[in-house]
């Protein structure tokens, strides 16, 4: 299972309403910062928002340097150390807030992503 | 106590004080358009003027502003009517302001010169502003980010027309999110502050998170899915012109008629589609009623941005404008200046009527002004934004009228000082009932009961107001009943930070109390019955109406400008439609009567009592909150 952001991301109309969902499933708060998926919305501008989440890729670049730990586990984990970040072609890791640790990692929430969920334009969803 | 604090800030001697904001005033005003209210009434009185350092200029984010919408509301004395000033805008901003740790700003004073402030997680700086002196309201936040070498920053700002003390210039963030009514944005320039940037990531805690996420889907459903959510999910509020004219409720060239006859076939907003790039959201909200709109071919190619609203249209068809490109490219205009697209209209639609009918010539206009010419209209938008010329004296909107000839003054028609509006509301009774008693001037948005004229039948309309509304729109029964009920909610909902178009507005479907008060339980965990919501909207309009009182306005100025008695709708759809002058003012009786007003328009002390003002309102002043 992983998230597909929509084919040419025309979808997503920065409502921010996924990340929203994100953090409050999370951690109990609304905070940007914590969220595992953040909206690149050009708001003085005409481009589209984007949606940026881990897409699960078949070869994690991020996880690379790991690649004898049980990747299977790691990906159920919301909290990566932030190392990994740098290393994603796709912008689908973000800092944890202002930490110098933690990046944050969709963990598909377990298995239903409330940010699919709470998505109005199906901007974003969820594929086998 | 909830984590959204209130700022103090005093511009002309750089002093901050952070606040608190007690729940105790959060359990009575909410937040936003209420908690501004409460400290506008404390802090104005009838001696402070609009361009005073003492007026204070207040944003006010609604207590889920940042979780489920993102407005925010702005409130002084107005520089437009010198009464109560207050407008309220969509975007980012208010939100971006939440989650820098803030909901409330009390600005006070004057800087020696311009400044902007910056506000990021809790931290508040003054930065100096001399760069962004003359830009429009685009180019002054392009350059904000570009200076903070940051492109997440949300800003307010004004145009050149609020830098100029424009008695009707508005508050921008983002291309077209606009605080249009009342003058905030003259207010702003007053003070010297051009701008506020935000941003950060303060958490705000949600009491019962898995209820939260729920309530937000059910709720995105119920309004989203209707027939009004997916029109306007899809073309925006444009749509809307095509039943006001068929009905003949818009105003073409100055309210001469009330209906676009063959034009309508070049603005139909269809024709919109054309230059559409997508829809847009405002933070939290689920409708995307924005557009995106390009223009890439014929004179205005290169003109992009997003809009127009409805109001927007309304700018051109009152101008005589009969083509989309060029009412979406005078909109345009009006945002880049920071003018309020409906004051501005309804202004110069009026000198163009003076102009057209012979009263006020070139020379004395200092150009021509003929209906739907977009050059000379341009030139016109330009000298009131920069006071060149007679620009300065149009400037000042209703306070022109004295400097006009004697022949033109009565051409200037507004209520409470406030221009009427490009709409027109000779035909629905209610309608014209809201903007005459509206506290802020002549506006829609206090109370405006779109859902009467839709095909709702009579029955569930006589439910949702708890009351007998008449048989029709076009008569007088029960209409004070459906005003009174949508000020309450309206209150309610801009203290709340939601947005007109997710309640009760053009669908009954639309949220209210009940789904006001599950939000807010789950939310914040502070507990609300429907009713206790509705008390708090009569709260938050008690006090509104207190303010007026107090600046001198009672019924005699609960009216309308006289074509709407005197003049019946000449031809068209709405031909031969009126407002009879005494059937007007039995409805002011009743509308009276449903507020707990004597028959002046006062509140009765019985009316304090029962809403605690009279306990909340005596409180020392010498404390901002």
């Amino acid at each position: 299972m992983r998230i597909i952001v929509n084919k040419a991301e025309e979808k997503c109309t920065g409502c921010n309403l996924c990340a929203v969902a994100c953090s409050v499933f999370h951690f109990g708060e609304v905070n940007l910062g914590l969220s595992a998926i953040r909206v690149v919305k050009d708001d003085l501008g005409n481009s589209v928002s984007k949606p940026r989440v881990c897409i699960r890729c078949n070869n994690p670049l991020c996880l690379e340097v790991e690649a004898k730990k049980d990747k299977e586990s790691i990906m159920k984990e919301f909290e990566w150390p932030v190392e990994r970040l740098a290393n994603c072609s796709f912008e689908g890791l973000h800092v944890k807030n202002d930490s110098v640790e933690f990046c944050l990692h969709c963990d598909l929430c377990g298995g239903e992503p409330q940010c699919v969920k709470i998505c109005s334009t199906k901007a974003i969803r969820l594929a086998p | 106590m909830l984590n959204r604090k209130l700022a103090e800030i005093d511009l002309s001697t750089r002093q901050i004080r952070v606040q608190e904001i007690p729940l105790e005033l959060r359990r009575n005003f909410l937040g936003g358009r209420g908690l501004n209210m409460y400290l506008l009434y404390r802090h104005v009185t009838p001696e402070t003027r609009a361009f005073s350092p003492e007026n204070p200029l207040i944003f006010g984010a609604g207590l889920l502003t940042g979780l489920f919408g993102s407005r925010i509301s702005i409130s002084a004395k107005a520089a437009e009517s010198e009464y109560l000033g207050d407008s309220n805008m969509g975007g980012d901003f208010g939100a971006a302001l939440v989650h820098a740790g803030y909901s409330h700003l009390f600005i006070t004073g004057h800087s020696d010169h311009p400044v902007y402030l910056f506000i990021h997680d809790g931290h508040i700086e003054f930065h100096d502003a001399a760069q962004l002196v003359g830009q429009d309201t685009l180019t002054k936040q392009l350059l904000i980010r570009e200076k903070l070498q940051d492109p997440d920053v949300k800003i307010a700002t004004i145009g050149v027309a609020g830098e100029n003390r424009v008695r009707f210039a508005n508050i921008m963030t983002g291309q077209k999110n606009a605080a249009g009514r009342t003058g905030m944005g003259a207010v702003m320039g007053s003070k010297n502050l051009l701008a506020v940037a935000v941003k950060g990531n303060q958490s705000v805690t949600i009491s019962y998170p898995k209820n939260f996420i729920e309530l937000a889907i059910k709720l995105r459903d119920q309004v989203a899915d209707t027939g009004w959510g997916k029109i306007l999910g899809k073309m925006g509020t444009p749509f809307l012109l095509n039943f006001s004219n068929k009905m003949g409720f818009i105003s073409f060239r100055n309210h001469h008629d009330t209906t676009l006859g063959n034009h309508i076939e070049t603005m139909k907003p269809e024709g919109l589609e054309k230059f559409t790039e997508g829809m847009v959201s405002c933070f939290g909200c689920t409708l995307h009623c924005r557009h995106r709109y390009n223009i890439k071919e014929g004179r205005f190619a290169g003109t992009k941005g997003e809009g127009p609203e409805y109001a927007g249209l309304g700018l051109g068809t009152n101008l005589g404008i009969t083509k989309l490109d060029e009412t979406i490219y005078l909109s345009e205009v009006c945002n880049k200046l920071g003018l309020d697209l409906i004051s501005t209209s309804t202004y110069v639609g009026q000198y163009m009527d003076l102009f057209n009918q012979g009263i006020l010539d070139e020379e004395s206009l200092g150009q021509k002004l003929p209906w739907g010419d977009v050059e000379a209209i341009e030139g016109f938008l330009n000298a009131i934004a920069n006071r060149k010329g007679f620009g300065d004296v149009a400037a000042e909107g209703v306070f022109a009228i004295p400097r006009l000839p004697e022949k033109a003054r009565s051409f200037i028609k507004h209520i409470k000082r406030v221009a009427i509006e490009p709409t027109d509301e000779r035909t629905v009774k209610s309608f014209a009932l809201g903007i005459a008693v509206a506290t802020r001037g002549c506006c829609h948005m206090r109370s405006r009961p779109s859902v009467e004229v839709t095909n709702v039948p009579r029955e569930l309309l006589s439910k949702l107001y708890g009351g007998d509304i008449g048989e029709t729109f076009t008569d007088y029964t029960g209409k004070a009943r459906i005003i009174w009920w949508h000020e309450l909610l309206n209150a309610v909902t801009d203290s709340l930070g939601i947005c007109r178009f997710v309640s009760v507005f053009s669908t009954i479907h639309g949220l209210q109390f009940k789904e006001y008060a599950e939000l807010l339980q789950a939310a914040t965990g502070i507990g609300f019955s429907p009713d206790e919501l509705m008390a708090a909207g009569e709260r938050i309009y008690t006090i509104e109406r207190l303010f007026i009182n107090r600046e001198g306005l009672g019924r005699s100025d609960d009216t309308l400008p006289d074509i709407y008695f005197d003049f019946p709708v000449p031809k068209g759809p709405s031909k031969g439609e009126f407002i009879d002058r005494n059937k007007f003012q039995v409805m002011l009786d009743e509308y009276y009567e449903f507020h707990g007003w004597d028959e002046e328009g006062k509140p009765k002390d019985s009316t304090l009592k029962a809403l605690g003002l009279d306990k909340l309102l005596p409180r020392a002043s010498s404390e901002v909150v």
